[in-house]
């Protein structure tokens, strides 16, 4: 593992995964359609809007997964200095606050018709908000300075004193009353959703990770070869001064 | 067999709606990166092509032919040296000579133990 943090090793490594990756994401991305819309039955209570789930409870895992990359590259840049950590932390913000913005577009779209209202300050809602404001601040904080090692320590501060809300989100609908339901897939007692709607869930939740992981290689890359262009940017500068 | 299109029911524009807000949401951000990605590539080509490296990328290039020819010495002498540490610098000279002395030493050590077994009671 460690010896995968060198940039260039990633950069290999990133070369020989990503085509494989884009198939399988595709795949999924397939095969999770097809069951959601052509198989998985109508809900007893929620009828055709329990498809929105599809798309809104991947979305929101993602949202909190992509800050927990966040927050362990915050580690690995405050402990160890690594810059590929700096590089993780940064370009995992972009898609982490896509996929809340999804989140919370997905879920007040499937609220109106379920609850009545797009929006309510409930708790579930009002941490995912702050969730997306979190990720906004960040990548703010990584555009306001323009030394990457400054602003990388400063982003994993922020990173790391934000992680805080995500068991909030995580727990915020059993130890507060909310309108949003409570956990069903991962709790205690087993999931409470039939196995007909849960399969295209996890295909969908399968499909959405890759994608991450997808992007998540990309922008990483796009990010190396952009310090490695200002540096050699640098270098000619330096050469035409000389 | 035709497939046809489930009757999503009297939400249908917002399970259509959800699904648009994701699909353009995730596309948005896909070509963001893909775009920053291939010009984050361009740009580094130009700039090598340009004969503008990094400092480690030249340093690899003007010490790999070294290491090269070192390793390439290393690789057939290694025993040859390993073995030649030990000895004197005269015998290091002679090589013949050491080797013909060593075989010596060896046979008569074999004769030794030969003979060891030989004198041990059956």
């Amino acid at each position: 593992m460690i010896s995968l943090a060198n940039p260039t090793r990633f950069l290999e490594l990133v070369r020989i995964v990503l085509p494989w990756l884009t198939g399988l994401t595709v795949i999924l991305f397939a095969v999770g359609l097809y069951l959601s819309f052509f198989v998985a039955p109508p809900d007893y209570q929620q009828g055709e809007t329990v498809k929105i789930m599809f798309i809104h409870v991947p979305s929101a895992w993602l949202a909190m997964m992509a800050y927990t990359v966040i927050a362990i590259a915050a580690l690995g840049s405050l402990i160890w200095r690594h810059p590929l950590a700096d590089v993780a932390g940064k370009t995992a913000a972009p898609i982490g606050a896509t996929f809340t913005f999804l989140a919370l577009i997905t879920g007040s779209l499937w609220g109106k018709p379920m609850w009545g209202t797009y929006w309510v300050w409930d708790a579930r809602l009002t941490s995912m908000l702050v969730l997306f404001l979190l990720y906004l601040g960040l990548i703010a904080l990584w555009e306001a300075i323009d030394e990457p090692s400054r602003a990388g320590k400063a982003a994993a501060i922020l990173a790391l004193v934000g992680f805080v809300n995500v068991p909030i989100i995580k727990f915020s609908v059993d130890w507060w009353n909310t309108l949003h339901q409570p956990a069903s897939v991962f709790r205690m007692g087993g999931s409470t959703i039939d196995p007909s709607l849960l399969a295209p869930l996890f295909v969908m939740a399968g499909a959405f990770t890759c994608l991450f992981l997808l992007l998540h290689f990309l922008a990483m890359r796009a990010e190396i070869l952009r310090r490695r262009v200002g540096a050699l940017q640098q270098i000619e500068a330096q050469r035409a001064a000389a | 067999m035709p497939m046809s299109f489930p009757d999503l029911g009297p939400h249908a524009m917002f399970i259509w709606a959800a699904y648009a807000v994701t699909f353009l949401g995730i596309a948005a951000l896909t070509f963001t990166i893909v775009k920053d990605d291939r010009k984050q590539r361009r740009l580094l080509a130009e700039l090598e092509r340009r004969g503008i490296r990094r400092r480690s990328a030249d340093k690899a290039k003007s010490t790999a032919p070294k290491t090269a020819s070192k390793r390439a010495k290393a690789a057939s002498p290694k025993r040859k040296t390993a073995s030649t540490k030990k000895t004197p610098a005269s015998t290091q000279r002679k090589p013949r000579a050491a080797a013909t002395r060593r075989t010596a030493a060896k046979s008569a050590a074999s004769d030794k133990s030969e003979a060891g077994r030989e004198g041990t009671p059956q």
